[in-house]
Order: structure tokens, then C-alpha cells, then sequence
């Protein structure tokens, strides 16, 4: 590779973002307007901005732990109806079981009630990325956001078929299987079928009695779902579990 | 039992004990595709690196060919390098804090600020730190012991820059998920004898990835520079 090809590569490479964003940016003068609440402070767009661009004025502002960044749409399509649909799917099965089961549901019923709950925008939050790489630089649409930035987070989060959901400190080189150790199952804890959310929205199915899964370390700050096993009261079980996900992955924490 | 559940018993087994294995067989797989994606190792012009704009590195993995990377940022005490592939590898003081792009990503390396390399004190110095990768380890522990040995030689576009060379021994403080030989290694780092800047370096991340091979071919053009060492524009490194 000669000179001049290297330059022209590595230029292209820092630059293509900025060049994509300007010739967009020319063409898409419109009234549209883009507000992304980072953290605590809302910032405003009146052209439609690109990831980098967001981040430009907070990424420099702290050492961001760009894995566990996570980004949501506050004016799309509401959560609400499927929160109610597992709060009442919770009470309903509460009112016909045991003082045991009865503490669970409703400990968890208490939980989601209390949850903040947006769309997850599901790409990849970098500030390095989004600037070497065009494709990792996606353009806002028209709307609102929450932008929320972390430093390395220092807990791990489950919630599901426990007495009540814990946050626990994050260990290092730690596996779910020794985490899982700590926690109070409840009888009908489903530990084949654990789901890990992890920071950046993806889900991962893992299980503690499966010994090939046992060694998943979770990332630090994922929210870790102990499912009912479904064989307790069926179908019921199974849409609360997948509600459960569902809101996990969109709950704004 | 038949022969036939017995075999299929026994494949079932294989199976399972292959996917425990999985994120490590990625791990390799990763480096094995990128070994054999550049073509050959890239050569510049003491002029090219002398005039550039831009500061460059040369940087090697493994046996694969040899790339330049140019400093695009410099953030936070951070030197970020970017490869004309859309890949970046950031440096503090040297050392390797991030890659992006490289398959098993380095995404975070803690207690930076403490490290040797930063202070600049390494004779029986010791340091701890903890890794995140990108294929799943998380907080993987190391521990590193220094030691200096002055009187090093290092030869570039045929001068003699004199260098003090940093050994660091680093061992893997953190159980292992999977049984394996290589918990412990040496990272090399040849400081300009005048200035204590990295000129270049071998820095190994983690255990079983192979070795980085760093060239900050504009400091050595500045090291050059600065002792009034005359070098011909199109004399290549």
C-alpha cells in the first residue's frame, strides 16, 4: 500500500462520518426536530443530528463505559398495555395461591408497577465507534429521547420468581451460576431457563442447572430474569415470563 | 442399551463438551480470520512520517502483516489510533487500554491511572488492574511486576537510539474458565533513553491472544530529530 493509499484510507475512515452528515443534513432541512435527554440534560436538534453528533458535547465530559449505554424513544408506541396486562395476569394469579407464592407475585407486582418504561432503541452507543465507523453512526429520526450514559457500572440486577428483586455488587470474573447462589429463589424459580438483559438491550438465555451455561459471566449493570417455571400454572406463566422480558428490556434504569 | 443409543449417547456428550468450550474457540477463530486479512507488511518514507500531518504507528499482531494506524484523537489522556479498516486501538502511555474492531475486543482496563508506565517508576514496582472483553470475560484480574534495564540499542532508518527497556511480568490473578497453560507472560517496552517516551513496544492482552508489536514511528522520527541525526527522505522503516 503506498503512501498517498494509506492517507486516503485513514482520512476516509475519520471522515466519512462528518461528510455523510453534511451532505444528509443539506437535504434534510425540515422542521423535524430531535430533543435527547443525556442523563439530566436535554439537548435540541433542529436538524436531524447523527449518534456522534449527539454525543459530542457529553462524551469527553466523563470516562463512559460506552457497553452499558442505552438509548430510548419517549414519544413511540406506549409500553403501558402490556405492563397492566402482567400487573393484573400477577394479581389474578395471586388471588388463587399460596401465602408463599402470593409474597412473590406481589413483590414483583410492586416492582414493575414501579418501573419507567420507554422503547429500546437497540444499536450501538460508542462515541469512538460512531466516528471511525459510518455504519455505527446511524441519523436520528424526529423525537424524543433518553440518552443514558454510565461509568462502569458496580451492580447486577435480578428480578422474576425471587421474594423481592436485589441488586447485588458486581464481581468481578464472577459466573451467574455463583451469583444465582445468593439470591432467594422461590420454590417455583425457573434456573434452567434465566434470562440475562444485558446493558445493551440484547437478551441471552442462560441456566445455572445447565452445567454448559453455568460459567456466563454477566456483563456489569445486566438485569438477570429468573422465569416462573412454567409448568406451574402453564400458559399464564409463560406470557407473564415473556412479559417480564419484554419490560426488562424497556425499562429506562 | 443398544450400540446405537450408545453412540448417540456419546455424540451428545461430544457435543456438549465442544459448546462449553464455544466463546474460547471464537476467541481463536476471530484472530485466525484476522491473521489472514492483510496482505503485506506497510513500509513508509522517513519524509512521509516526517511531514505527515498526522502521528503514525505501526502495529503487528500476532504473524500477521504489519499496519499503520494514524493518531486521529488525542482525549482524555488517550491516544486513539485508526486503521484505514475502520479499526482503532487507543493508548495511555503506551500501553493498550481499547481496541474496537479487532474481533475480541479490549473494552476496558481499570486503575489506569496507577499504572507504571503513567508514573514513570518501574524498578520493583508493582500493579493491578482488571480486564473486560468483548466475547464475554469480565473483570479478568491481572497482576504486573516491573523492572528497568537501561543501555538497550534500538536501530531505525540506520541510527543507534539508545533506550531503557521496561520488562512487565503479568500474571492472570483471576480464576480461569477454562483450563489452560498460559497464565502468566512478559510485555516489553523500549523507552527513549532522553525523553522516557514509548518508542516501541510487545504487549500481550490477555492470556492466549497473541502479541501486539507497536512502532511509534513519529516519535522515533522526533527522537532522530532531536539528537540532529540526518536521514534521507526516502529511506524506508
Amino acid at each position: 500500500m503506498s503512501i498517498k493509499e494509506f492517507f486516503l484510507l485513514t482520512l476516509l475512515a475519520v471522515a466519512t462520518t462528518d461528510l455523510t452528515a453534511m451532505e444528509q443534513s443539506d437535504a434534510l432541512t425540515t422542521d423535524a426536530k430531535v430533543e435527547v435527554r443525556v442523563n439530566s440534560t436535554l439537548y435540541a436538534f433542529e436538524q436531524l443530528p447523527t449518534l456522534a453528533e449527539v454525543l459530542e458535547p457529553v462524551a469527553l465530559k466523563q470516562q463512559w463505559y460506552w457497553p452499558a449505554s442505552k438509548l430510548f424513544r419517549l414519544n413511540t408506541v406506549s409500553l403501558e398495555p402490556q405492563r397492566q396486562v402482567l400487573l393484573t395476569k400477577l394479581q389474578h394469579i395471586a388471588s388463587n395461591s399460596t401465602p408463599e407464592q402470593q409474597n412473590v407475585l406481589l413483590a414483583l407486582q410492586a416492582e414493575v408497577s414501579g418501573w419507567q418504561l420507554a422503547e429500546r432503541v437497540l444499536i450501538t452507543v460508542d462515541y469512538d465507534l460512531a466516528r471511525i465507523a459510518p455504519a455505527k453512526n446511524p441519523r436520528f429520526t424526529p423525537g424524543t429521547y433518553q440518552l443514558l450514559l454510565n461509568e462502569r457500572p458496580s451492580y447486577l440486577s435480578f428480578v422474576g420468581a425471587i421474594s423481592s428483586s436485589v441488586r447485588l455488587a458486581y464481581q468481578p470474573a464472577t459466573s451467574l451460576n455463583e451469583y444465582i447462589k445468593n439470591i432467594r429463589l422461590s420454590s417455583f424459580a425457573d434456573t434452567a431457563n434465566l434470562y440475562v438483559v444485558k446493558p445493551n438491550g440484547e437478551v441471552v438465555k442462560a441456566g445455572v442447572q445447565l452445567w454448559q451455561s453455568s460459567q456466563l459471566q454477566p456483563e456489569p449493570g445486566a438485569m438477570v430474569i429468573i422465569p416462573f417455571q412454567v409448568g406451574w400454572l402453564s400458559d399464564e406463566m409463560a406470557e407473564i415470563n415473556e412479559l417480564l422480558i419484554t419490560l426488562a428490556v424497556n425499562r429506562v434504569y | 442399551m443398544t450400540i446405537k443409543k450408545v453412540k448417540l449417547l456419546a455424540v451428545l456428550v461430544c457435543v456438549s463438551l465442544l459448546s462449553a468450550c464455544a466463546g474460547t474457540y471464537r476467541t481463536y477463530y476471530e484472530m485466525f480470520k484476522l491473521a489472514l486479512s492483510t496482505p503485506e507488511d506497510v513500509s513508509l518514507t522517513y519524509s512521509a512520517i516526517a511531514e505527515a500531518p498526522y502521528d503514525f504507528m505501526y502495529l503487528r499482531q500476532g504473524e500477521k502483516p504489519r499496519v499503520a494506524l494514524a493518531l486521529a484523537f488525542i482525549e482524555q489522556q488517550q491516544f486513539k489510533w485508526v486503521s484505514g479498516e475502520q479499526e482503532m486501538v487507543v493508548t495511555e502511555s503506551g500501553r493498550i487500554v481499547r481496541t474496537l474492531g479487532l474481533g475480541n475486543d479490549l473494552l476496558f482496563l481499570s486503575n489506569r491511572q496507577a499504572d507504571p508506565l503513567k508514573q514513570g517508576a518501574f524498578r520493583g514496582t508493582q500493579w493491578r488492574t482488571a480486564a473486560d472483553w468483548q466475547l464475554g470475560e469480565y473483570g479478568t484480574e491481572l497482576r504486573s511486576t516491573f523492572s528497568e534495564h537501561h543501555n538497550y540499542q534500538l536501530t531505525y532508518f540506520n541510527h543507534v537510539l539508545p533506550t531503557v527497556l521496561v520488562i512487565e511480568q503479568v500474571a492472570i490473578d483471576t480464576k480461569p474458565r477454562f483450563w489452560r497453560f498460559d497464565g502468566s507472560w512478559q510485555n516489553l517496552y523500549w523507552l527513549d533513553a532522553q525523553t522516557g517516551r514509548v518508542l516501541q513496544s510487545r504487549q500481550q492482552l490477555t492470556a492466549g491472544q497473541a502479541s501486539y508489536e507497536l512502532v511509534y514511528v513519529s516519535e522515533v522520527v522526533r527522537a532522530l530529530k532531536r539528537r540532529g541525526l540526518v536521514v534521507a527522505g526516502d529511506e524506508q522503516l
